[in-house]
C-alpha cells in the first residue's frame, strides 16, 4: 500500500500559500492491483505529487509511506525506489543506453543480481511490454509509444510494486496512446498504477479516479461518480469526457433513459438502443 | 488560390544508402482565409510538407508558390514569403530566448526593421490576438508562465509579423483542456476577424473538428483524401487505415449507424445529442417529436 498522509509541500524556503504546484494536506491510499488516475490542470500539484511517491521529494508537512516504509527515511529510499517505478513525459529523456535490452537491464544490474536472473528478468519485462522483437535495437529508432513501453519495461525489470505515470501519453500520437494504455489496462492485474494526465477520456479506463486541483485533491471515486458533477468540472481546468457529455444532455431531457451514466460509445449506444 | 504546391517530392539524404523519400508527388492548393488540416500518422510527410510552405525546405521535383512567387527565389522575395506564411512549429516555447515577452513577440518584427511606436502597437495587437494581457505580461519573463502561456506568446511572435497564413504543427499538444480551448477559440477568432489562413498540423481528430473545414491526409508521403472535414469524418474504415483514430463521438456515431440509425458524424457533443435527439429516440417516441 502507498499511503499519502496529509502530505504539505511547497517549492522554496518558506510556505507560499500562493505558489502554485504546492501540495496542501494531500492524502490518499493507491493499493496493489488498482488502477488510479489523477486529473489535474497545468500547474495544479500533480507533478509534484507523482515525485513525493519515490521520494524524489518529500513532504514538508505529513507523510508519504510505502509499504510501511517512510520516504524520509533514507536507509530504505532504495527500497522504496525499487517498489515505486516511475515514468516521465518525455520519451526521449528516459533511456540511456545504446540498445533497448542494455536499457532494460540498467536497474537489475544497479541491483547486483546474477547475470542469470537478469537475462531472466530483461527478456520477462520485455515480454510483458511486447517489445522483444525489438530487443536489440537503439531506442533512438523506435516511435514515441515503443519508447514508453520500453521505459516501462526498464522499470518492470525491477519487480515493483506500484507504477507511477507522470503525463506519461502527453507526448504520443494517438496510436502510440492507444498502446500505451492498452499496456496499461493488462498490467493493472500485477502492479497498483497511478496515472496522472490531464486528458479526461483517459480516466474512464480507472477503478478510481481523483482530481487535484490548487494542491488539494478536490473530488475522488469511481469514474462515474466523478464526471457527475457536469459542467462545474470546469471549475477545476478539466472537461468532461465526451460520450458523458452527450450522455448529462439527454438525462435531463429523457430521465429514466440510463440507469447508470455511460462511459463509453458501447455503453451509450447500448443503451439508447435497450430503450423504448 | 494563394498557395499551390503541385507535383512535390523530396527526399532526405538523396543519393545516399540512407536516402528517404519523405514527400512523392504532393499536389494541393490553399485559399485566403481557409482553414486546413494536415493528417496522417506519424512519419507520413506531414511536417516535412509544411516546411516547404514557407521555403524552410525547397522541393527536388515540382513547385511551390506562395502568393504568385515560387519559394526558389532568394533574397528579398524569399523573406516575403517567409513573413507571409509563418510557421509554427511543434513546443514551439522550447526555442524562446528573450528575457521578456514583449522582446519575445518583438523579435521577429524588429528583423524586419519595425521600431518605436508601430514595433509596440504590433506586439500588443498580437499579444491581444491570442488572448495575453500586454500590460500585466510584457515585461515578464516567458519563463515564469504557464504552459498555455508560453504556448500563446510563441504563437504571438509569429504574428507579430502580421502573416497572411500561420501554420501550427500540432499546436495544442502538452496543453490542458482549458489552455486548448483558449487557443483553438482564438486561432477562430483570428480567422474571423483578419481573414487569416490557418493551417493546421495534428494528429488530433478532436481539435480538427473544432477548427478546420478542409482535411488533407498523407501516408507515405502521398496525399491519399483531400476534401471536406465531415465527409472525411463520416468513414471509419478510411480513417483507422490512415491511422487517424475516431473520437469517442465519432466512434458512438458509427456504432449508432451500425444499428440502422442514420446519425450524421458529429463534430462536437452537442451536434451528437442533437442527432440522437431527432434521429434515435424522436423515432422510437413519434408522440413526443418536437415541432
Amino acid at each position: 500500500m502507498m499511503c499519502f498522509e496529509d502530505v504539505h509541500f511547497w517549492y522554496g524556503e518558506k510556505e507560499d500559500p500562493r505558489a502554485v504546484a504546492a501540495l496542501r494536506g494531500v492524502s490518499f491510499v493507491l493499493r496493489e492491483g488498482e488502477f488510479v488516475v489523477l486529473l489535474g490542470r497545468n500547474g495544479s500539484g500533480k507533478s509534484t505529487l507523482a515525485k513525493h511517491c519515490n521520494g524524489l521529494l518529500v513532504p514538508r508537512k505529513g507523510r508519504v509511506c510505502v509499504d510501511g516504509m517512510d520516504t524520509r527515511d533514507e536507509s530504505v529510499l532504495w527500497e522504496i525506489r525499487r517498489r515505486v517505478g516511475l515514468v516521465f513525459q518525455n520519451p526521449d529523456n528516459q533511456l540511456i543506453a545504446t540498445t533497448v535490452e542494455e536499457d532494460v537491464a540498467f536497474g537489475p544490474e544497479n541491483l547486483g543480481l546474477p547475470p542469470s536472473e537478469i537475462r531472466k528478468r530483461v527478456d520477462e519485462a520485455l515480454a510483458r511490454v511486447g517489445m522483444s522483437e525489438y530487443r536489440k535495437r537503439e531506442p533512438h529508432t523506435l516511435s514515441g509509444g515503443q519508447k514508453q513501453r520500453v521505459a516501462i519495461a526498464g522499470v518492470l525489470a525491477m519487480h515493483p510494486k506500484y507504477l507511477v505515470l507522470d503525463e506519461a501519453t502527453a507526448m504520443l500520437d494517438p496510436e502510440g496512446r492507444e498502446e500505451l494504455l492498452q499496456l496499461l489496462r493488462e498490467l493493472r492485474k500485477d502492479v497498483g498504477i497511478l496515472h496522472i494526465t490531464h486528458n479526461v477520456e483517459e480516466a474512464l479506463l480507472a477503478d478510481r479516479v481523483m482530481v487535484i486541483d490548487n494542491g488539494e485533491i478536490v473530488a475522488e471515486g469511481s469514474p462515474r461518480e466523478v464526471f457527475l458533477v457536469g459542467k462545474d468540472i470546469e471549475k477545476w481546468g478539466l472537461e468532461l469526457p465526451q460520450i458523458v457529455e452527450v450522455a448529462l444532455l439527454l438525462w435531463k431531457d429523457y430521465p429514466d433513459l440510463f440507469s447508470v451514466l455511460p462511459l463509453s460509445p458501447d455503453e451509450l449506444v447500448d443503451a439508447l438502443c435497450s430503450y423504448s | 488560390m494563394f498557395i499551390l504546391v503541385e507535383n512535390v517530392s523530396f527526399t532526405y539524404l538523396a543519393n545516399t544508402p540512407f536516402a528517404v523519400q519523405a514527400l512523392r508527388g504532393v499536389s494541393l492548393t490553399i485559399s485566403r482565409g481557409e482553414s486546413v488540416a494536415i493528417l496522417g500518422r506519424t512519419g507520413c510527410g506531414k511536417s516535412t510538407l509544411v516546411q516547404h510552405l514557407n521555403g524552410l525546405l525547397m522541393p527536388q521535383e515540382g513547385r511551390v508558390v506562395v502568393d504568385g512567387v515560387d519559394t526558389r527565389v532568394r533574397g528579398a522575395a524569399l523573406k516575403g514569403i517567409r513573413q507571409k506564411v509563418g510557421l509554427v512549429f511543434q513546443y514551439p516555447e522550447d526555442q524562446m530566448f528573450e528575457e521578456t515577452v514583449f522582446r519575445e513577440v518583438a523579435f521577429a518584427p524588429r528583423n524586419m526593421g519595425v521600431e518605436g511606436e508601430e514595433l509596440e502597437a504590433r506586439v500588443r495587437w498580437a499579444m491581444e490576438a491570442v488572448g495575453l494581457n500586454y500590460e500585466a505580461l510584457k515585461d515578464k519573463s516567458p519563463f515564469e508562465l504557464s504552459g498555455g502561456q508560453m504556448r500563446r506568446v510563441a504563437i504571438a511572435s509569429i504574428l507579430s509579423m502580421k502573416p497572411e497564413v500561420l501554420v501550427l504543427d500540432e499546436p495544442t499538444a502538452g496543453l490542458d483542456p482549458q489552455g486548448r480551448t483558449a487557443l483553438l477559440e482564438r486561432l477562430q477568432d483570428l480567422r474571423r476577424q483578419w481573414g487569416l489562413t490557418v493551417v493546421l498540423v495534428s494528429h488530433n481528430v478532436e481539435d480538427v473538428a473544432r477548427i478546420a473545414e478542409r482535411v488533407v491526409v498523407l501516408e507515405r508521403g502521398r496525399v491519399v483524401f483531400d476534401g471536406p472535414v465531415r465527409e472525411f469524418f463520416a468513414c471509419e474504415h478510411r480513417m483507422r487505415q490512415y491511422g487517424i483514430i475516431p473520437s469517442p463521438l465519432l466512434q458512438a456515431a458509427f456504432l449508432l449507424r451500425a444499428r440502422g440509425f442514420e446519425v450524421d458524424p458529429p463534430l462536437t457533443p452537442l451536434e451528437l445529442y442533437r442527432e440522437i435527439e431527432e434521429k434515435v429516440l424522436a423515432r422510437r417516441k413519434p408522440c413526443s417529436v418536437k415541432v
